[in-house]
C-alpha cells in the first residue's frame, strides 16, 4: 500500500499522536477524570504485544478526546460564559453586619405544586 | 397502571415502581452496582423493578423523574456566570456529562430502556415533599424539606392535603444548610454526600455542657467554635437563614471550605486518617447545634403558618437523627413521620406519587409502613446458591428453630450476620440486612469496629428494640413516633441501663434506636424477644451488612463475602445457617479494601 505524498515521513504523525495523547491525560488528570491504570496481564508476547497496542490505541482516541473536549469547552468558556458574564449583574452577595437581619427574613415566595398537569411534562 | 420513579445524576440513583398507586419495588442502584452512592443511571435497578412485577418497560405508563433538569442547568450555568473566571475547572468537570446526560432525560430513557412513553419532571424539593407527605400516614401534614440543593431550592416549607403536596416558601442556593454541613463534614476530613452522619456521631466529642440545657445558651458557650462557626451564617428568628459565602468554595471549586475558614477554625482542612483533635471535635458539634438551631426555628415558623400539628420531613438533612430527636419535644408539632430513605434516592418514590396523585389525581392510596421494599430470595434461590458454590450450610426444620438458635449464638457473644426477606429501602438496614449482636457486652464494639466494619471507634451502633419496650430502655417521645422504626431518632438511653448496654450507648448517653413492629417484621421481632428471654434484655446490636466503603449486601452472594471477608461468625439467611468455621478458607480480607 502506498502512502500519499504528506506520509511519507511519519515521523511528525506519531510525534502529534504522542503529544495529543499526553495532553489528553494531562487534562484528564487535572480534572481528576484519569482511568486507574490496567493490571498487568500474563500475556504470551504476540498477545501482549496486541493488547498493548490496544490500550495505545485506546490511549490516543481518549486523549484526542480530551484535548477536543478541553478546546470546546474552554472556547465556549471564555466566549459565552466570559462574554455573558460581562453584561449579565452579578448577584449580590453581601453577608449582612451583625444585627441588621432583615425583619422580614429571608424566605422567598415559591408556590410549587399548583400548576396545571402540563407544567410537569416539561424539564423546564 | 404502573408508574416508574427514577432518581440519578447527583448521587445515591434510585429507582420505584408504582402499580396502581402503589408502591411495589423500590432500590437503589448503588446495591446492585456495589458503588456506593452510586450517581450512575439507575439501570439494574429498574431492571429488578420490571422484573419482580415480570414486566416490560412497555407496560410503563409513565417514567417520573425527580427533578427539572433544565432548571438546574440554569442554575449551573448561573454559577458560572457570577463565578467567571474562578469556574473554568469546575466547568470543565461538569458540562460533558451536563451536554451529553443530564439534560437529556428523554433520550437517556430511549436508550437505556427503550422507552417512548410520557416522561414528568417534578421539581427536586416537590419530590422531596411528595416523597414525606404522601407516603405518610397523615391526611395534613406540614412539610419541611431541607437538602444541599434541588434545582435552585435548598430549603422549603408548605403543606401537605389528601393527594395534594404544595411548597410556599423557600431558601434558595447557594444558601444552604445541607452545604454548610457537607463543608464542614469536608473540612473534617471525611467525604462529601457519604460521611455527614460520622460528623453528627463525632458531635458528642465536642465540648458543651448539657447541664445548662441542651441546646441552651449556656450549651453553646461551653463551645467556643459555635460562636465562630455563627459568623458563616446569619439566622433570622423564623428559621430563614443566609451563608456568607466568602468562606467558601463550593460556588466554583470541587473544594468546598475557603481558607477563610479554615482560619476561622483555626487549622487547615484535617486529612483523612489524621487524628481527630479536640478542635475537630468542637467544630463537628458547633455545626450539629447549629443545624438543630436552623431546623428547630424553620419547624416552628412552619407550625405558626400551617397550624397543623403534624409534620413530615425529607431531604438529606431529615436524616440528622440527632436533631430528629429533639423535634417532638422543643416544637409545637404532635407528630412526626420521616421517609426511610428521606435523601435524593427517596425522590425516585416522590416523584412517582406526585405524578400518580397529583398529576394524573388518582387517588392517595399508599401508606409506607414498613421499608422493607427491595430484592427478596427464595429458599429455592438461596439453597441453590450455597449448594452450586459449595458452601457448607444447614437449613432448620421451622421458623421456631431459626430464631431459638439465632438468639443462643447471638446471647453466646457470636457475631451475626441477618439476612432475611426484602431488602430495606434507605440507608439504614432495619433487621433484613443486618449485622446482630449482643448490646450487653463491654468489647462489642471494639469487636464489631475491628474485625468486622473497619470503622472510626467513635461511631456508636444502633440498638434495635421491639417498639413496646423502647420505653423502658429510652426516653423517647410518647406516644412513640413512627420515624423510630426506620432509625431515623436518637433519644437519650435512661440512666439506669447506661452501663448495661455498653455497645450501643454513645458518649453523650444516647442511642440511635431502631423500634421493631411485629407486624412488619415477625422474625426479627421474635429474634429480639428470644434473646430477651435469654439475656434479660430483649435488645440487640444491628448495624448496617457491609463493611466500610460498600453499600449494604443485596444478594446472597455478596453477604456470603462480607462474611468470608469479616469477622461475622455465622449468617442467617433464608432458612440456611452458614458458619464461618465450617468455610475456613477466607476469600478476601475486607480490611484491606475498607474505605472512606
Ligand atoms: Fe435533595
Amino acid at each position: 500500500m502506498r502512502l500519499g505524498p504528506g506520509f511519507s515521513n511519519l515521523l511528525p504523525y506519531a510525534i502529534a499522536a504522542i503529544l495529543l495523547t499526553g495532553a489528553g491525560h494531562l487534562a484528564r488528570l487535572w480534572l481528576n477524570q484519569a482511568a486507574a491504570p490496567p493490571a498487568p496481564a500474563k500475556d504470551g508476547l504476540r498477545r501482549g504485544m496486541g493488547r498493548a497496542w490496544l490500550r495505545g490505541l485506546q490511549a490516543f482516541f481518549h486523549g484526542t478526546a480530551a484535548c477536543n473536549n478541553f478546546i470546546f469547552l474552554s472556547v465556549a468558556y471564555f466566549a459565552g460564559i466570559g462574554i455573558t458574564s460581562l453584561f449579565a449583574g452579578r448577584k449580590e452577595k453581601k453577608f449582612p453586619a451583625p444585627g441588621s437581619t432583615p425583619p422580614a427574613g429571608y424566605w422567598q415566595d415559591l408556590n410549587l405544586g399548583k400548576r396545571e398537569a402540563d407544567a410537569y411534562y416539561r424539564p423546564f | 397502571m404502573y408508574i416508574l420513579g427514577i432518581s440519578c445524576h447527583y448521587h445515591d440513583s434510585a429507582a420505584t415502581l408504582l402499580k396502581d398507586g402503589l408502591v411495589v419495588a423500590a432500590a437503589e442502584e448503588e446495591r446492585f452496582s456495589r458503588r456506593k452512592h452510586d450517581a450512575g443511571f439507575p439501570l439494574a435497578a429498574i431492571r429488578w423493578c420490571l422484573e419482580s412485577q415480570g414486566i416490560g418497560i412497555d407496560q410503563i405508563d409513565h417514567i417520573a423523574f425527580y427533578e427539572k433538569p433544565f432548571l438546574k442547568f440554569e442554575r449551573i450555568l448561573r454559577q458560572h456566570l457570577d463565578n467567571f473566571p474562578r469556574s473554568f475547572k469546575t466547568f470543565h468537570m461538569a458540562m460533558p456529562k451536563w451536554l451529553t446526560e443530564k439534560i437529556r432525560i428523554r433520550s437517556v430513557l430511549k436508550k437505556q430502556l427503550g422507552y417512548r412513553g410520557d416522561v414528568l419532571y417534578v421539581d427536586h424539593h416537590l419530590s422531596h415533599a411528595a416523597g414525606a407527605f404522601l407516603p405518610s400516614p397523615f391526611e395534613e401534614a406540614a412539610i419541611v424539606t431541607v437538602d444541599g440543593v434541588g434545582e435552585w431550592t435548598t430549603t422549603a416549607y408548605g403543606m401537605g392535603r389528601g393527594s395534594s403536596v404544595e411548597l410556599l416558601r423557600d431558601i434558595r442556593f447557594p444558601h444552604s444548610l445541607g452545604l454548610l454541613y457537607s463543608a464542614i463534614t469536608a473540612y473534617l476530613g471525611f467525604s462529601v454526600n457519604n460521611s455527614e452522619y460520622k460528623v453528627m456521631g463525632l458531635s458528642p466529642y465536642g465540648r458543651m455542657d448539657r447541664s445548662a440545657g441542651r441546646g441552651s445558651a449556656g450549651d453553646k458557650a461551653a463551645n467556643p467554635m459555635y460562636s465562630k462557626l455563627r459568623q458563616v451564617i446569619d439566622i433570622h428568628e423564623d428559621g430563614s437563614y443566609r451563608l456568607d459565602m466568602d468562606y467558601f468554595l463550593f460556588q466554583h471549586s470541587d473544594r468546598m471550605p475557603a481558607e477563610r475558614l479554615c482560619r476561622l477554625l483555626g487549622g487547615p482542612v484535617r486529612r483523612p486518617e489524621e487524628e481527630l483533635l479536640p478542635r475537630h471535635k468542637d467544630v463537628a458539634a458547633a455545626v450539629q447545634m447549629i443545624t438543630e438551631d436552623v431546623v428547630l426555628a424553620i419547624l416552628r415558623h412552619a407550625h405558626h403558618v400551617t397550624g397543623c400539628p403534624n409534620v413530615v420531613l425529607s431531604g438529606g438533612v431529615a436524616l440528622n437523627s440527632v436533631c430528629n430527636g429533639r423535634i417532638l419535644a422543643e416544637t409545637e408539632f404532635k407528630n412526626i413521620w420521616i421517609q426511610p430513605n428521606a435523601g435524593d434516592a427517596g425522590n425516585s418514590m416522590g416523584a412517582a406519587l406526585f405524578a400518580h396523585c397529583a398529576v394524573l389525581g388518582r387517588p392517595r392510596s399508599y401508606r409506607l409502613d414498613h421499608a422493607y421494599l427491595g430484592p427478596e430470595f427464595s429458599g429455592a434461590e438461596i439453597g441453590k446458591f450455597l449448594s452450586d458454590k459449595g458452601i457448607r450450610h444447614s437449613r432448620f426444620a421451622s421458623r421456631e428453630a431459626l430464631v431459638s438458635e439465632a438468639a443462643r449464638l447471638l446471647h453466646a457473644g457470636q457475631v451475626v450476620g441477618w439476612f432475611q426477606g426484602r431488602m430495606e429501602w434507605g440507608p439504614r438496614a432495619l433487621g433484613a440486612r443486618s449485622i446482630l449482636a449482643d448490646p450487653g457486652r463491654p468489647d462489642m464494639q471494639a469487636i464489631l469496629n475491628e474485625k468486622v466494619k473497619h470503622r472510626e471507634a467513635f461511631r456508636p451502633f444502633a440498638p434495635a428494640v421491639c417498639a413496646e419496650d423502647a420505653d423502658e430502655y429510652f426516653q423517647c417521645d410518647s406516644p412513640l413516633p413512627l420515624p423510630a422504626d426506620f432509625m431515623l431518632m436518637v433519644y437519650p438511653i435512661r440512666e439506669k441501663w447506661r452501663a448495661r448496654l455498653p455497645a450501643v450507648t454513645h458518649v453523650d448517653g444516647t442511642g440511635r434506636l431502631q423500634t421493631v413492629r411485629r407486624a412488619a417484621n415477625p422474625l426479627y421481632y421474635d429474634l429480639i424477644k428470644e434473646f430477651g428471654t435469654l439475656s434479660g434484655i430483649p435488645m440487640l446490636v444491628n448495624t448496617s451488612f457491609n463493611i466500610r466503603g460498600e453499600p449494604i449486601v443485596c444478594t446472597p452472594g455478596d453477604a456470603y463475602r462480607c462474611m468470608m471477608g469479616t469477622g461475622i461468625d455465622c449468617l442467617f439467611i433464608g432458612d440456611f445457617l452458614v458458619r464461618r468455621e465450617d468455610n475456613s478458607k477466607d476469600i478476601w480480607d475486607s480490611e484491606s479494601v475498607a474505605t472512606d
